[in-house]
Parts: structure tokens; sequence; C-alpha cells
């Protein structure tokens, strides 16, 4: 448990996460939103959320 | 799976470099036909499914290699894993790329194989400390993280859109 309460740990989890709530909390305000960014909304949030757990799920078959 | 494996045999089992390299070579070896199978399978019945299935026979071929201190059942283990959740990354390119449409295709993929390679990268040390500072050997950790990230993969699988027979667009649609 303390391994994944490690600040590092949690800091890296919270880089990860930040892309998917700054574009569409700045679009609740009505900040232009990049086209790449498009990503990181509906309705390719969906997508994008799988698509990086299945990527993670991958890595972490490979990597131990 | 891969990257642990050889300092497993080498630290914990005290093997030879030749004795480490054997189950490393088979294992690839099989890996390379393994992929263009799972690839072939992948174009008929759905790359979910092409995925899923290899993730988790896996699951169940881990223990075989991992339960023991055997060569022979390291070795016949290990490469038979090759097949399996060794090969689970040969839809990778197609499955990843066919997500998206061609205007975010290159955003979205990098993103996504660079969050998994991220959290995937976290592993290595997190298995050395419990082996090591923990006192656990490289084994069980091992076994743990091959079996969770088979099952997170499925898991986000399941939820994911099947792509087989698609049509590519370049029409961006955004709500």
């Amino acid at each position: 448990m303390s391994l994944l309460l490690d600040d590092k740990l949690l800091g890296v989890v919270a880089a990860g996460l930040t892309p998917f709530v700054l574009p569409n909390l700045a679009a609740l305000v009505g900040v232009a939103i990049p086209t790449q960014l498009a990503i990181f909304r509906p309705p390719f949030l969906w997508n994008t959320f799988t698509a990086s757990i299945w990527m993670t799920g991958q890595f972490l078959v490979y990597s131990p | 799976m891969i990257a642990m494996f050889a300092s497993w045999l080498q630290k914990d089992l005290k093997l030879s470099p030749g004795d480490v390299a054997r189950p490393n070579i088979l294992h690839n070896a099989v890996v390379f036909f393994a992929m263009g199978f799972w690839g072939f399978l992948g174009d008929h019945i759905g790359r979910r499914l092409a995925i899923m299935i290899p993730a988790i026979i896996g699951c169940f071929i881990a223990p075989l290699y991992l339960n023991t201190t055997d060569l022979t059942w390291i070795t016949i283990g290990f490469t038979l894993q090759g097949a399996f959740a060794g090969a689970i990354y040969g839809l990778q390119p197609a499955y990843l790329t066919e997500r998206f449409p061609t205007e975010v295709r290159g955003t979205a993929s990098a993103f996504c194989y660079h969050f998994g390679t991220i959290l995937g990268g976290l592993v290595p040390p997190a298995v050395t400390f419990l082996a090591v500072d923990k006192g656990m050997g490289f084994p069980q950790p091992m076994l743990y993280g091959t079996i969770i990230g088979a099952v997170i993969a499925v898991i986000a699988l399941l939820v994911s859109p099947e792509t087989k027979g698609l049509k590519f667009t370049s029409e961006l649609q955004v709500n």
C-alpha cells in the first residue's frame, strides 16, 4: 500500500489524468480547443481513455 | 514478463549467460511467428478478441515458468508464453491506428501509447523494490504484474470499440 501512495507515483498518475480534465474544463468556460485536444473531449474521450488503459495493461504485461 | 525475466534468471537462479539466453531466444522466435498468426486471426475474428484470447491464456501459462526453479520448465513455459502474452503486441499498431480519425490519429495514438509506457515503465522499479527490498524474490511480483496487466488490458478491450473492417475517414466529428 505504501508503494501505491508514493509521492512520485501519485505525481505520475496526476500528470496522466490532467490532459483528460483540463481541455474539458477549458471548454466549459468557452475557451477554443485545438483540434488535437479533441481526443480528450466527447465523443473521443472514452476511446482515448480506454486505449490508454489498454496500452497500460499491455506494458504492464511486458515490463515485469 | 520480458524486462525482468533475465534479471531473475541471473540474480536469483545464478544461471550462466547461455542458460539465460536460451529461453529468451526461443521466446522471441515464437513471438515473431505468433504475432503474425494473431494478426491474421484479428482480420477474421476482430481486433479485440485476437488480443484478449492470448492475454487470458497467458495468465494461465505464467505460473508454469514463474513458480518453478527447474530450467527445463522455465524454458518450456517462457517459450510457450511467446505464443500468447508475448504476442499481444502484434495488433497494437493496427488497432491503435484504426481507433481514431485521420486528423487526430497521430496525436491520439502517440498519447495513448506513451501513457501506457509511462505507467508500464514504473513496473520494473516496483518489481525490483518488492523483490529485493521486501525480500519477495522476482517470480511473485512478475507473476502479479503479468496477470494484473493482462486483466487490465482485457477489461479495457471489453469496453473498447471493434474496428475490424473499418473504413478510414478524415472527417473529425466533435459535438
